[in-house]
């Protein structure tokens, strides 16, 4: 037999229950429902939050919009590769020479800073020798330091000069030794003397291939040393195949 | 006829020819043109001078201008030449040959004096704001590894503490 709970006996005087669960209660209570019901659908209707409380809309923001006006094109690389010699703010070094061609290779002059003259400056600007991360704009006047190296480098040059004779040199040291500026050294000596000057500035840019260049040069079976100033349009010419005779043009 | 960042120059170029063979940096036009007079093949009638500098930073390592280098100074210094690595296979045949009879300016630090006198010119253009004596050029001096010019400009004049 199965166990059975105790029934309530009417004769006994009990407590009012409550069960945990209204809905129960509620659900059987229908005009009520209803009118609960159609209550929270108008809320639903109108945006109005159904439980009550306060309702926070977060509108998407537009994302914004650039304004100003942008620099033309090549106006960037013009500022990043400018090169300033002189800075007025520096105070003017009293007493300090021009560079000279008869203090190149004086040797009592190693140790002293000498100016460059106008001339040479022109040059050596123009040949690209001044680099952007040297210390150029520092200072009122550019000028260089003699150095034993650079004496070295006047009288290899000179030497030259006098025996008409080729020099052929290779430039090594660490890091921040001066190397390029020892360059820039034997370019303001060559400039003095009257020379002609070919300075090739990043070794890693004069492996570049110009399309046009090599197409034009094909077609006119040109020597390397005839340099095209004119630029013909892509699409008059057939696509370039080098062949034995043709040297690529970089 | 000068040069900046020879080893640039002393390597594979990074183009093809249409049979897809690499093309060495030597068969371009401009870097051909110095190359012939760098290493001696062609000379300039009237005499003049051809240098080519290297560079330390961001440059590509060539191992056969490197050992060029090397030999030419043991040839200077009368030492035995160095040897070729037999364990490293980027070496190039043609930069073997081309660096073979040049000559050779190793560039070291400053001395003291010429140090004093960049210095001296640093403090009376305004920059250096120390006085400059023995004890502060030494100090310059050393703590530009025996002295490097670039070390002493960026020590001197661009830390400004």
């Amino acid at each position: 037999m199965a166990a059975q709970l105790p029934l309530p006996n009417p004769m006994i005087p009990s407590l009012p229950t409550r069960s945990f669960n209204t809905s129960a209660a509620l659900y059987a209570d229908k005009k009520r429902m209803q009118a609960i019901m159609a209550g929270r659908k108008q809320k639903a209707a109108t945006g109005e939050s159904v439980r009550g409380g306060q309702k926070v809309t977060i509108n998407k923001k537009s994302r914004p919009q650039k304004s100003g006006k942008l620099p033309e094109p090549g106006e960037r690389k013009r500022l990043r590769k400018r090169i300033v010699l002189s800075n007025t703010n520096a105070l003017e070094v009293e007493g300090m020479a021009n560079l000279t061609p008869g203090m190149l290779t004086d040797a009592r002059m190693v140790g002293r800073v000498v100016g460059l003259p106008g001339n040479v400056v022109d040059g050596l600007r123009a040949s690209e020798a001044f680099k952007v991360n040297q210390g150029w704009g520092l200072f009122r006047h550019p000028s260089v330091l003699i150095r034993e190296e650079s004496v070295r480098v006047s009288e290899l040059l000179q030497q030259a000069d006098v025996k008409r004779e080729m020099i052929r040199l290779a430039v090594d040291g660490d890091r921040g030794t001066g190397k390029s500026t020892i360059l820039l050294h034997a370019m303001a000596t060559a400039f003095l003397r009257g020379w002609i000057v070919l300075h090739i500035p990043e070794g890693k840019y004069s492996l570049r291939i110009y399309q046009l260049l090599l197409i034009m040069f094909s077609q006119l079976e040109m020597s390397p040393t005839q340099l095209p100033t004119t630029f013909l349009s892509h699409e008059q010419h057939p696509p370039f195949t080098p062949n034995q005779s043709t040297r690529l043009l970089g | 006829m000068t040069l900046d960042s020879l080893s640039n120059i002393m390597r594979n170029s990074e183009y093809r020819s249409p049979e897809f063979e690499l093309i060495h940096a030597h068969d371009l036009a401009l870097v051909n043109h110095f190359v012939d007079y760098f290493t001696g093949v062609k000379s300039l009638p009237n005499g003049g001078a051809i240098i080519g500098a290297t560079s330390r930073s961001q440059a590509p390592v060539s191992p056969s201008m490197e050992l060029a280098l090397k030999q030419i100074e043991d040839r200077q210094a009368g030492r035995e030449l160095t040897k070729k690595d037999s364990y490293c296979r980027s070496y190039d045949a043609r930069v073997d040959q081309a660096m073979q009879d040049l000559e050779l300016m190793r560039l070291r630090g400053l001395s003291k004096v010429e140090a004093r006198g960049l210095m001296d010119y640093w403090a009376a253009s305004g920059m250096l704001r120390s006085r400059v004596d023995e004890k502060t050029v030494a100090e310059k001096w050393a703590l530009a590894g025996n002295g490097i010019v670039g070390e002493m400009e960026r020590g001197a004049l661009r830390m400004r503490i």
